[in-house]
């Protein structure tokens, strides 16, 4: 019997045949016994002395903790994703594979269809899925602990050595973390195109959304401006366009806006407005403005990617739904990051909330919702971020809002209208035209006031 | 437990531990903090549920490797502290025995090589096995247990006789 038996008898490595010698002996001899006790007091000493003191500073375990809370939050809403896409790819390959055996002789002429889908639809942008393709990260135990290893679900044991940006070092505090892709195999969130002419794509709403069930939304960082053209190229051609290119985003984003109260989030102005909705007094719209500036000429700190994230009080916000940007799949499954983002960028997306109660009161506080930012730059490994928050009292429900924010409102009303939008049904043209007239702004390219002219075009359209 | 009880408890139990054995890693307190911030940040990013029976493992595992790419950027080449800031093992004679005692052996712990004190810490605060510790440190279980060994011993022979303190342990 060695001193390492009893080192290793004392700390439970002691195992097997070895153990059941080590115990006959220490049965039989008083040496031994003294031996355990002397090496288990010591170790009892040794515990107490590795003893950690260092700890987390604690606002930094308090943002920690809300951070991996969020992670998890939006994982699960990943694996539900996956959960479903699974069956549903493989369902699809089943029915090329078909389509395929029946066409396979005589041999095609035509490529087979990728997809029983109607081909106007845009095809589904798949972020969450991308999420099976990622890289292992840290974390993947070496090949020593083959028990640890053998889990078929596991990435490949590697020793990622990637460095890793101290978040410490980040000017902005850590607010949540990014979501989980990869950022040099993600594309932008901008429409991908088809054979079908953008502007005459079915439309439909997107759903509201419960805050309870899912807070958390991705804002749309792609900008087009085509419908607007459309829209204006056929009502001044004399017809009202087809209701189904109407598209309200790029409608709202066919005009700039000046974000006088814009507020700094990290390389970001952030300017976040809520009023009342032209269409329902019962329902809010908060308008979400956002614009990109490269913080420095170094080519480091070129924006690799950016993505912007909004979390919704379940408190204060019973429902939320973004207006316009249909068809790409749902707030939950919008792919919302801008790889090489062009500078200076920025977008303008507006929500449609429903209140609780809470906040229909006078006295509502709290967070409406949080604006987090998320961004690397060309050298980072990981995520930066920073966080807003929009507090309710700072709602002027019944106060007037600022000029863009009611041009803004002006513009969805005007979009709703050529939709057909049944909830804009009691909403009528003088009101558009009014409310987009009373709030011009400087206008200094006369942009706003030719709108103005374009909805009396409309109403005359309209009544005719 | 939910992943987010989970997460909860990683936190809880292991906070301090984890800060305590990145700080050895990199030399200095905030980076270790901003390793084990970032080891909490990829733990909730994983599937908590299925990685919870190897929770202490995995996050010793990621830590070190966040810990040692903190110490390869700041280029610190981090052995042991510099003799003078090795801890003394007097003490005022009004302490207890038992603090003293602890103290000196706090001190003696202090100047083993890096490795040596890695092991201690993964062992004794860390509660992992061997096998455990040799996926972490990229040794075999044997070298583990003969590190280990000859670490208590060394230790223990010096800690238990009244011998000046050494200027430094190699086992």
């Amino acid at each position: 019997m060695n001193h390492t038996d009893c080192i290793d008898y004392a700390l439970g490595e002691l195992h097997g045949e070895r153990r059941e010698a080590f115990e006959r002996a220490l049965a039989t001899s008083p040496e031994l016994q003294q031996e355990l006790q002397e090496t288990i007091r010591f170790m009892g000493s040794l515990r107490s002395v590795t003893k950690s003191t260092d700890s987390l500073d604690p606002a930094q375990r308090e943002r920690l903790i809300a951070a991996c809370r969020r992670n998890i939050t939006s994982r699960k809403r990943s694996s539900k994703i996956i959960f479903f896409a699974i069956p549903l790819s493989l369902a699809a390959l089943a029915v090329i594979a078909l389509i395929l055996g029946t066409i396979s002789s005589p041999p095609p002429t035509t490529p087979a269809p990728v997809a029983a889908t109607s081909p106007d639809e845009e095809p589904a942008h798949d972020e969450p899925l991308i999420a099976a393709t990622l890289p292992p990260e840290q974390g993947t135990l070496p090949q020593a602990t083959p028990s640890l290893a053998s889990h078929a679900s596991q990435p490949a044991p590697t020793h990622n050595t990637n460095s890793i940006t101290p978040l410490s070092q980040f000017s902005t505090s850590i607010a949540s973390d990014c979501k989980p892709f990869d950022p040099e195999n993600h594309t932008t969130s901008l429409r991908l195109g088809t054979t079908a002419p953008k502007h005459t794509r079915r439309t439909s709403e997107n759903p509201f959304i419960k805050t309870s069930q899912t807070p958390n939304t991705f804002v749309p960082m792609s900008v087009t401006t085509d419908s607007y053209a459309h829209v204006r190229r056929e009502i001044l051609s004399g017809r009202l366009p087809d209701p189904a290119s109407v598209r309200i985003d790029e409608l709202v984003n066919a005009f700039s806006y000046p974000m006088e109260n814009a507020q700094a989030c990290g390389p970001y102005a952030v300017d976040l407005e809520a009023g009342r909705a032209p269409w329902n007094r019962e329902r809010l719209l908060v308008k979400v403005g956002i614009a990109l500036r490269n913080p420095s000429e170094d080519t480091s700190l070129l924006f690799k990617n950016v993505s912007i994230s909004l979390k919704f009080n379940p408190e204060l916000v019973s429902e939320y739904r973004l207006l316009g940007y249909e068809n790409q799949g749902g707030s939950e499954r919008i792919v919302n990051t801008l790889t090489n983002p062009p500078l200076p960028f920025s977008v303008t997306a507006i929500y449609e909330i429903v209140p609780t109660q809470q906040l229909k009161g006078d006295s509502s506080t709290g967070e409406l919702c949080v604006l987090t930012t998320h961004h690397k730059f060309a050298s980072d490994t990981d995520c930066r971020h920073a966080s807003l928050p929009f507090y309710a009292n700072a709602l002027k429900l019944d106060a007037p809002n600022s000029a863009d924010f009611q041009f803004a409102a002006a513009v969805v009303g005007f979009g709703m209208k050529l939709a057909r939008n049944p909830e804009a049904t009691s909403l009528d043209w003088s009101s558009i035209e009014s409310l987009a007239a009373n709030n011009l702004g400087t206008d200094a390219t006369r942009q706003r006031a030719d709108f103005v002219d374009l909805v009396q075009r409309a109403a005359q359209l309209s009544a005719a | 437990m939910t992943p987010e009880e989970i997460i909860t408890f990683a936190i809880e139990r292991f906070e301090k531990p984890l800060v305590s054995y990145a700080r050895q890693i990199t030399g200095d307190l905030e980076s270790a903090r901003d390793a084990v911030q970032e080891t909490f940040l990829r733990l909730s990013r994983q599937d908590l549920e299925k990685l919870e029976p190897r929770l202490a493992p995995w996050l010793y595992f990621v830590c070190r490797n966040c810990a040692l790419d903190y110490r390869r950027k700041s280029g610190r080449t981090l052995e042991l502290l510099e003799e003078e800031d090795l801890p003394v093992d007097l003490c005022p004679r009004q302490t207890l025995i038992a603090e003293e005692d602890k103290q000196k052996l706090a001190a003696l712990v202090a100047r083993l090589p890096e490795r040596q004190r890695e092991l201690l810490k993964l062992k004794f605060e860390g509660d992992l096995s061997y096998k455990e510790m040799a996926g972490i440190m990229k040794m075999s279980i044997s070298h583990i247990g003969v590190q280990l060994h000859e670490t208590i011993q060394t230790l223990k022979k010096l800690w238990l006789t009244d011998q000046p303190l050494p200027g430094r342990l190699i086992p």
